[in-house]
């Protein structure tokens, strides 16, 4: 069983330079876990995941309290409204994509889809012939394959 | 992490002379060059002018945050221009830029470079704090108003 068989080929992609208000419209419309993001010679630049644009707005002290039981109001954690709206306008989505990106070739087995999946606890992994991005494998790809 | 920590006296030019946007991200990038060696100056400056062809990172409000990653850096590097007279930067609200941070990060970087620039918006999110930036006299005291605006977030 190869990812070959089983990856989607016509995948939607991100420049570079699309812009944050873009990508939004994008995952609001569509149910993607994350993006990738090619240039004009569709190389694989990185991946764009709603984690990366959530983690936009989250400040990034959130990430040292284990515990947010304690925590009645989150009023303060709150970003400043202005700065949030400067963000969106200043954003594209090289700035946002995640650059170590965790990738699989066509030839590979599927077995080795999902170790990678349950290892780097992700969802979607992008396909790639050297550095071109030729599709990509899911979960729901997975799911296909062996169910 | 935080900007004070990213920022000292030689990268902030608080009489910013410029006659356009290009020059103004030039002496920016050349600032940060003397201070951290930028490993290829040249093509960093043409990611900076191709980034605001794409759109321009004016933002409105008199501030524009040119930034971009790039393979030619190590590390997050940031220089702030303030120019009183303020320059064209085809700016979101059609306002001329006074207050002008440079941003590089590195390409394997997106968590930090991310915080800065959400940094620098939260300093120059409200008038008060960009008139008070705008009003320095010397980068000694953008300093101490940054270190002060940190203390009480």
């Amino acid at each position: 069983m190869k990812v070959a068989n089983y990856m989607v080929e016509d995948v939607i992609t991100l420049s570079p330079n699309k812009s944050f208000e873009e990508i939004l419209a994008l995952f609001r419309r569509e149910s993607f876990d994350c993006l990738p993001v090619v240039d004009n010679e569709r190389r694989l630049l990185g991946v764009v995941s709603r984690t990366d644009l959530l983690k936009i707005f989250v400040p990034e002290y959130f990430a040292l309290i284990d515990d947010i039981s304690f925590i009645k109001d989150f009023g303060a954690m709150e970003v400043d409204h202005k700065s949030a709206e400067m963000m969106e306008r200043l954003l594209v989505a090289g700035d946002i994509m995640t650059t170590k990106v965790i990738t699989i070739t066509a030839d590979s087995s599927l077995f080795k889809a999902v170790a990678l999946m349950r290892k780097y606890n992700i969802r979607v992994i992008p396909v790639v012939e050297g550095e071109k991005l030729v599709g990509i494998i899911s979960r729901t790809d997975l799911m296909k394959a062996f169910l | 992490m935080t900007l004070s920590k990213f920022i000292d006296k030689s990268l902030i030019e608080v009489n910013l002379a410029s006659s356009s946007k290009e020059e103004a991200i030039s002496k920016l990038v050349d600032r940060i060059d003397r201070r951290t060696k930028i490993v290829d100056k040249k093509k960093v400056l043409d990611e900076l002018l191709e980034r605001e062809k794409g759109m321009s990172t004016g933002i409105g409000e008199g501030v524009a945050l040119p930034h971009v990653r790039t393979s030619n850096v190590s590390k997050i590097s940031i220089a702030l221009g303030i120019s009183k007279e303020g320059i064209e930067f085809n700016s979101f609200d059609g306002k001329p830029a006074h207050l002008i941070f440079l941003l590089l990060g590195p390409n394997s970087d997106n968590e930090n470079y991310l915080t800065m620039m959400a940094q620098i918006t939260k300093l120059v999110c409200t008038e008060r704090k960009r008139e008070k930036l705008l009003q320095a006299r010397d980068p000694k005291e953008v300093i101490q108003f940054i270190i002060e605006m940190e203390a009480m977030r």
